[in-house]
């Protein structure tokens, strides 16, 4: 019974990382702060 | 359909604090298309029916680099309804020569005003009244840092969008050019549209090649431009360009002389100046240089980045690790399950998370270096060193980032004009140690060398000469041959950093660097667990007989020239392209260490089985030139633009690594392999 | 004498800029045109490049480019 609880809550929450990894990357969500203006190379973007 | 606005200036402007002031968070970043050159595009704040357009940093409109092509580009074709013109009062005269250029496009520009706060501390004053009746522009004044004069640059705009109001005066040049212009204009006046007809018309009497191919103009005109150009060029013994460029500045400085007036005469020292006096002399320079560099890592790495280590060392190690073993033991859970939370996802998270701090110090000063100004001066130091092995000085900023992380680093290469340069900086980057490779050398250190300084801070040096040798080498090469970039680059004035956009700086990249942790390790550090734990037919097995071992073994043979042949290391190799922090994790995972501390006696016990110190340091040089992670190698691709130019990377990289780490072993163990 | 050969702490006026195609444009667009005044601040540690005022700004540029600007005391 344990095993089945804490088996889906770790497997089911690694799924749900890799979904939302893949997800951002198709939809190219940018991970960038609207503040960190000063500096020309701050964050990293996607760019396409 | 929204109206566009477009934001314009010079570097240093204060450009990008404007627009961020103007959009707040609606920001969307992309890029200009076909280039790597950034674009940033965002809402008015609270008002969707104005889009603000950033852009890029520019103080001409040439065709000579890739911003102002772009500039131009979309200034011409995206026909903005207005471009607000950020000048920095502070520099007059050369933010409104880019201005004349504006306003030649026929688009109407507002102008904002800024830094005017620090142009009255300097007690220097600028009749704006005077100034905009002369330019034929509205001018706001701003200061992005106290936020004054936002909201009237966002009223005026709206309201001179609104209107569509007319543009402003165009520049006047001489005579003798103005009568050739006036020729020019009656020749193309039926080729572009009327607004733009000023523009087209200097245009062409540059000799532009992008206007002249666009304008695609018969042989007989051009025959006939080309003429009239001739008699000007001739009367005034000058190439068209610099009479347009001579008469522009003279034109403004007949503007600024009645408007704009100096407390402080040329020649006399401001604050800024007394400090570059010390910062760039010539005996202190490379000192102090040196000294803010040391200084910078021993607070981010030795003193208050180590007291941190401990602390979450600790934190995951005894408190969530132990915790949650014996709550999962004690509702029942199999072991193996255990094993993949406890060893597996927290050990492999817990061990990247270490070094978060470590990190976030050092982002925190390189911000605070290029905030303050001294990222410019640093360039001008070094320049001289870097142009004798083919590189600007300008490819010494991206290598000082490259020592916190590669990814902005190689990003930061854009900044170098020459296609060439930009290249070669974006392969040589990666060799300079990064943050996440700290961890790596920490570990093999600890355990083999705990009391020699030097070995860590050796792959600085050896990083160092790396790019030194390549950048010789490269540049005998066809691929990267040619003249140095030129190196006319302004040396902003020092200013106090503003500590809100460094903190935000430095948040940013921790924050990714946790998600990081929390996203790809926590996925790759439960999948090495359950390769390392179970057989092909997924039967719980030792770790002997896993699926990791046998690929291990399969890619083993490679390495054992290098003295690191075991599959334990070879897996860690493979696993550190996802990222360099993984090899930490997949030593952690893979010779069962959990948390232990550097220097402990267990440490030394296990990875001595695979590594002697010989082997150990040849690992590290490995590591440190090897294909730099996923992440690296998608910023490299994207600055390269080019499969190509990215796999020649890749190849470049990991050969210098195979080739060092094999001298390094071979010779090494030729030397001292006998006592060992 | 060219700017190249001017020693720090000198003020000289631009005569002609020489040289030809994007470097020589850079040159001017950041505000070294003929007539206008420019001092020599300081030589890089190294020696190369150099430091000038120019039109209230701070700008570097290398000897060989400097050597393209002929100026007169």
């Amino acid at each position: 019974m344990a095993n089945i609880l804490v088996g889906l809550v770790v497997f089911g929450a690694l799924g749900a990382i890799v979904w939302k990894m893949v997800r951002d990357r198709r939809k190219g969500v940018g991970s960038c702060h609207s503040g960190c203006g000063t500096c020309p190379f701050a964050c990293e973007k996607r760019h396409d | 359909m929204p109206h566009t606005i477009a934001l314009a200036g010079n570097p240093n402007s204060g450009k990008t604090s404007i627009f961020n002031e103007l959009t707040g968070s609606t920001q969307y970043v992309g890029n200009w298309p076909g280039v790597t050159v950034e674009k940033k595009e965002g809402y008015l704040k609270g008002d969707k029916r104005h889009v603000v357009v950033d852009l890029p940093g520019i103080y001409s409109l040439s065709p000579y680099t890739l911003e102002e092509v772009v500039t131009r580009d979309f200034l011409l074709d995206g026909k903005p309804d207005l471009i607000i013109n950020v000048v920095d009062a502070t520099n007059l005269e050369r933010n409104l020569y880019l201005t004349t250029q504006l306003v030649e496009t026929g688009i109407p520009v507002l102008i904002a005003l800024n830094m005017m706060d620090i142009l009255e501390r300097n007690g220097d004053t600028i009749q704006v009244p005077l100034l905009s009746e002369a330019l034929g522009c509205p001018i706001i004044e701003t200061s992005a840092v106290s936020r004054a004069g936002l909201k009237d640059l966002v009223k005026t705009a709206v309201h001179m969008v609104d209107k569509a109001e007319g543009s402003g005066k165009v520049a006047k040049f001489s005579t003798p050019v103005e009568k050739a212009l006036l020729q020019i204009e009656h020749l193309i006046d039926t080729l572009v549209p009327p607004d733009t007809l000023r523009w087209f018309t200097i245009k062409v009497f540059e000799h532009d090649e992008r206007v002249m191919q666009r304008l695609n103009l018969s042989d007989q005109t051009a025959h006939q431009i080309a003429t009239i150009i001739e008699s000007v060029e001739k009367s005034m013994d000058d190439s068209a360009e610099s009479l347009i460029t001579n008469d522009r500045y003279e034109y403004l400085t007949g503007i600024t002389a009645a408007c704009h007036k100096k407390a402080r005469k040329m020649g006399t020292l401001s604050t800024s100046d007394k400090i570059d006096r010390i910062v760039t002399n010539r005996w202190l320079a490379l000192p102090i240089f040196f000294a803010v560099m040391w200084g910078v890592y021993f607070i981010a790495i030795q003193s208050v980045g180590d007291l941190f280590i401990g602390w979450i060392e600790w934190f995951f190690g005894d408190l969530i690790g132990a915790n949650i073993a014996l709550g999962l033991e004690a509702i029942g859970t199999s072991a193996w399950l255990v094993g993949l939370v406890v060893d597996g996802i927290i050990a492999g998270v817990g061990s990247v998370l270490t070094f978060v701090p470590q990190m976030m110090i050092l982002f925190f000063f390189l911000a605070l270096m290029e905030d303050c100004g001294y990222m410019a001066r640093v360039a001008f130091i070094m320049d001289r060193i870097f142009r004798k092995f083919g590189l600007s000085g300008k490819s010494f900023i991206p290598m000082l980032i490259g020592t916190g992380c590669s990814v902005p680093a190689i990003m930061a290469s854009r900044t170098i004009e020459n296609q060439r340069d930009r290249r070669m900086t974006v392969m040589l980057t990666p060799f300079i140690p990064c943050g996440a490779k700290l961890p790596v050398f920490a570990l093999l250190v600890g355990a083999f060398f705990p009391n020699s300084a030097w070995i860590a801070s050796s792959m600085y040096l050896v990083g160092i000469l790396a790019v030194i040798v390549s950048g010789i080498v490269l540049k005998k090469t066809k691929a990267f041959a040619g003249d140095p970039a030129p190196f006319v680059m302004e040396l902003p004035s020092y200013h106090m950093p503003r500590m809100k956009g460094v903190v935000i700086h430095m948040w940013d990249r921790g924050k990714q660097f946790i998600k990081k942790a929390g996203t790809i390790i926590a996925v790759a550090s439960a999948a090495i667990w359950i390769l390392q734990s179970s057989s092909w037919s997924f039967q719980l097995v030792d770790t002997q007989d896993s699926i990791l071992a046998s690929i291990g073994r399969l890619i083993a043979p490679i390495f054992t020239p290098l003295g690191f042949g075991s599959w334990e290391v070879a897996v860690a190799t493979i696993t550190g392209l996802l990222a360099k922090e993984t090899i930490v994790a997949t030593f952690g995972i893979v010779l069962g260490l959990g948390n232990v501390a550097e220097g402990d006696p267990t440490l030394l016990a296990s990875v001595g089985a695979f590594f002697n110190p010989i082997s150990a340091y040849s690992f590290m040089i490995f590591t440190l030139f090897a294909a730099p992670c996923a992440a690296a190698i998608g910023a490299t691709r994207r600055e390269m633009q080019s499969a190509k130019w990215t796999w020649a990377a890749i190849l470049f990289q990991t050969g210098v690594a195979y080739t060092a780490a094999l001298v390094v072993y071979q010779v090494g163990m030729l030397l001292f392999g006998r006592g060992l | 004498m060219n700017l190249g050969e001017a020693r720090p702490g000198e003020m000289v006026t631009v005569r002609k800029v020489g040289g030809e195609g994007a470097t020589m444009r850079r040159i001017m667009d950041m505000g070294i045109t003929k007539g206008c005044k420019v001092i020599v601040r300081k030589v890089a540690p190294l020696g190369d490049p150099i430091e000038i005022t120019v039109r209230g700004y701070e700008l570097s540029l290398r000897k060989s480019e400097a050597s393209n600007i002929l100026v007169e005391a």
